[in-house]
């Protein structure tokens, strides 16, 4: 693997957002690196706040690096040599509203200076391939979320990229949807494209994803493939077709005695991702890093459960404290916070609750106002329960 | 191909947010309004000149203000919505999503210029078709064909102002008394006003060079000699006889006439086109004052006399003058966009709106700046000159309104409705003042600024 062509360098990369005079006022990322080789889907992990769209945003050239060097194909981001050979899905798909879907591929294609043919062409394997072919000729404002989500898919394949950064991908399809984007994102790596895939949704990481990072606070927390991560090279798996109660003990003795005749197969036990995840992202709270998004709080079950007993509560329920509203939330916590979007919780099942957008890049507009730190850390920290 | 993409999807963009239909809707409601008020004007000459007013001045603004909305909200909006995140990640450089658009806002302004001025022209067509031969030979002598003006050579005022110095000085007149930069003062008035009025029994000649010769006007065609005169009181309207005499450079007399003239109000003389004999040959007007009431006559000295000859057939004089519309409105796109680079929407508009009064404004600044000092000049003041103050302010008044490009004088509406000619030259002149020299100053800067931007970081 080692061997393969690099397709993104991030070398300490650093960025910080000034305020109108200049003076620094948050820092997104704190000397990331990250190496992403051909043929590899690889997966960028982190709460709100994290880094994760800052270093997209980086990559794509909409951002410019306080520190650190970017390469993408071995050159600036913002070389148009470099965008020629990059499809991107923003996390919300911006798009032109009075457009239809045809018209939308259509222009896009003319940007990467298809002849008229080729457009078409493609652009009708697209719609056919997202599910559109029939909504073609409607202007994309009267779309649903789902169908916008489905034709900025489109776009970002107009080109057949080499190099796809799909930011949330899932976001706002149905499962079924979900489904045919990771089939989809599965078709694209066995055709040798590099997928740089940014989510909340860690089931999805998990099912698609050869290698993930982990970002907190604008640092990598942990990076490397999926397997290695999760293994937990601590604990001796034994698994076997059940086995009865008798069999079951004469191994255990046996191995017990002697690790000598081995006719069963022993592997790795390995944790879900979410699990592992939390865990690198308490982890880092625990080292108290500054982070300009959510922080997930040990003190926020003990401030739900003021008077009584904490009960353990399992990595699901700690994430779902964790993404939803503080049930009486204080004035300057309702005025400053990101909106959260609603979490169908049913549907997505043992999936992660989704979140509200990062707000650190949007450090200077009104719609995604930074979280303000210190309501946050009231509520999660046991220390100011005293306090409230 | 990226500029011709993105210039088709802001054309795209603004006719689906239905600025045709805005468009159309002020040419529905305008045209019938102009058409009915016709009848109250008299004379055919008066209703052609308030079609041509009303309607190109009614398609001037609309495609102003359409243009200053249009550039600031396409620019402003794709990046607050973050669809430039979609344009900017695609292989587009980003000084063609400037120029791109720009080109969709010119082309939009063209069609809307199109639809617009078309009507205004048929309007003139259906009007003159009304007339008889005789009235529409008159009109398009008078009004419609494109005439170049030619002004009378200036008087050197400096000369008449150090002679009546000399005679002062020589007569003894100059007591000491009277501060000396008080009696200059004195003088250059008095220089001044010579210039411009004739009393009774005297001739006054103006001097004109560069008219064309007899072959260079077209057949059935005539030379006016236009000229406006006062009297002392300027808002009495009475009707005063002068003596009219042409002359050649070789003292030829080619016409002369008396005619009662009424003040404050242009008048025309039309001399035939075999007046003219020679061409860029110098040419000669007198005017007597031979009214008995012995009454002072002030030629005014901006538009006192001229002398106008036809060069442009309507047809292309009003084309023209629609290209002069269209390159202001290109100033103000190019305008619009760079605001828009670096502001939101409602501070880009305000600026490039405001703009475009500084430009409609520039010109009258320039002229009064002068002037505008004088309100507080005292007998020391004058004595001592002006201070540095007083220079540093008019300097800055004067550079920051040459910076600003001068709608007036490439407004083609006072031209056209006055039956004046929108040259070729002055097509070209607008065009590089306006749209190279400052669009491209402007362009350059905002491009700068445009590339430099973090396009993810919204604008304060």
């Amino acid at each position: 693997m080692t061997n393969k062509i690099p397709i993104i360098e991030v070398l300490e990369l650093s960025k910080v957002f000034d305020d109108f005079w200049g003076r620094p006022r948050v820092s997104a990322l704190s000397g990331i690196s990250l190496k992403i080789e051909e043929g590899q889907v690889f997966g960028l992990l982190g709460p709100n706040g994290s880094g994760k769209t800052t270093t997209i945003k980086i990559l794509l050239g909409l951002l410019y690096p306080t520190r650190g060097s970017v390469q993408v194909f071995g050159r600036s981001p913002r070389d148009v040599r470099t965008k020629a050979r990059i499809g991107y899905l923003p996390e919300e798909s911006y798009l032109y509203p009075f457009l239809n879907a045809e018209e939308t591929l259509d222009f896009y294609g003319r940007l990467f200076k298809l002849p008229r043919h080729q457009r078409k062409e493609r652009a009708d394997s697209l719609l056919e391939l997202v599910g559109l072919n029939v909504e073609r000729r409607r202007p994309i404002r009267e779309y649903s979320k789902g169908m916008v989500r489905r034709i900025g898919i489109a776009q970002a394949l107009i080109n057949d990229p080499d190099l796809i950064i799909l930011d949330e991908p899932t976001s706002g399809l149905d499962p079924i949807g979900s489904r045919e984007v990771k089939d989809l994102i599965l078709r694209l790596k066995q055709r040798g494209k590099t997928i740089l895939l940014c989510s909340h949704l860690l089931g999805d990481v998990e099912d698609v994803c050869d290698q993930i990072a982990i970002l907190y606070g604008g640092k990598v927390r942990k990076s490397g493939t999926v397997p290695e991560l999760l293994t937990r090279r601590s604990v001796t798996q034994i698994s076997a077709e059940r086995l009865n109660e008798g069999t079951t003990e004469k191994v255990l003795n046996l191995i017990k005695d002697e690790e000598g005749e081995k006719p069963i197969t022993v592997d790795h036990p390995t944790m879900k991702l979410e699990s592992f995840f939390l865990e690198v992202v308490q982890q880092a709270q625990l080292e108290e890093s500054d982070t300009s998004g959510a922080r997930i709080g040990e003190g926020k079950e003990s401030f739900l459960t003021e008077g009584t007993e904490a009960p353990e509560l399992s990595s699901k329920d700690v994430l779902a404290n964790l993404m939803a509203k503080p049930e009486e939330p204080e004035e300057e916590a309702e005025e400053e916070a990101p909106a959260e979007p609603e979490v169908d919780r049913a549907l997505l099942g043992d999936l992660t609750a989704q979140d509200a957008e990062e707000p650190s890049e949007e450090i200077d507009g009104d719609k995604e106002p930074e979280p303000d730190q210190s309501v946050l850390d009231r509520l999660v920290k046991p220390d100011n329960r005293k306090e409230d | 191909m990226n500029l011709w993409a993105i210039a088709r999807n802001t054309v795209l963009q603004a006719f689906r947010m239905r600025v045709l239909a805005f468009a159309g809707a002020f040419v529905l409601l305008g045209f019938p309004i102009i058409v009915a008020s016709l009848k109250s004007y008299g004379s055919p000459k008066a209703e052609l000149q308030v079609v041509l007013t009303y309607s190109l001045e009614l398609v001037n603004i609309i495609l102003c203000l359409l243009t200053v909305f249009l550039a600031t909200w396409t620019l402003c909006t794709e990046i607050q919505d973050r669809q430039i995140f979609s344009l900017d990640t695609k292989p587009v450089y980003r000084w063609q999503i400037l120029g791109g658009k720009f080109l969709g806002i010119v082309i939009v302004n063209l069609i809307l210029l199109l639809g617009m001025a078309a009507p205004t022209y048929g309007l003139i067509c259906w009007q003159l078709r009304k007339l008889s031969q005789e009235e529409r030979t008159e009109i398009e002598n008078k009004l419609l064909y494109g005439r170049r003006s030619v002004l009378p050579t200036a008087l050197d005022l400096n000369a008449a102002f150090e002679k009546e110095m000399r005679r002062r000085i020589a007569e003894g007149l100059l007591t000491g008394d009277t501060p000396l930069a008080r009696v200059q003062e004195e003088v250059r008035n008095l220089v001044w006003q010579r210039s411009q009025t004739v009393q009774y029994g005297y001739t006054k000649a103006w001097e004109f060079r560069g008219l064309p010769d007899k072959q260079d006007i077209p057949e059935g065609k005539s030379v006016i000699v236009r000229f406006k005169i006062f009297t002392p009181n300027p808002t009495l309207k009475i009707q005063k006889t002068g003596s009219w005499r042409f002359k050649l450079q070789d003292g030829d007399l080619v016409g002369q006439t008396r005619l009662k003239a009424t003040t404050g109000v242009t008048q025309e003389i039309s001399l035939h086109r075999n007046s003219m004999r020679k061409k860029g040959g110098k040419f000669y007007v007198e005017y007597k004052n031979v009214d008995r009431s012995r009454t002072l006559i002030i030629f005014p000295i901006n538009d006192g006399i001229e002398i106008l000859y036809p060069t442009l057939p309507f047809t292309q004089n009003f084309i023209n003058g629609c290209c002069l519309i269209l390159i202001r409105v290109s100033f103000l796109a190019i305008l619009g966009l760079a605001c828009s680079t670096f502001l939101t929407f409602p501070m880009a508009i305000t600026v490039t709106l405001v703009t475009w009064v500084l430009c409609m404004i520039s010109n009258y600044m320039i002229e009064i700046s002068g002037l505008m000092l004088m309100y507080n000049i005292n007998e020391q003041r004058i004595a001592e000159g002006p201070d540095w103050l007083d220079e540093s302010l008019r300097m800055y008044i004067r550079l920051l309104f040459s910076a600003v490009p001068d709608f007036t004088t490439y407004n083609p509406v006072p031209l056209l409705t006055d039956g004046r000619e929108v040259s070729y030259s002055m097509v070209g002149k607008a065009f590089f003042s306006l749209v190279l020299l400052r669009g491209g100053a402007v362009a350059l800067v905002s491009g700068i600024i445009f590339q430099m931007r973090e396009l993810a970081k919204l604008a304060r």
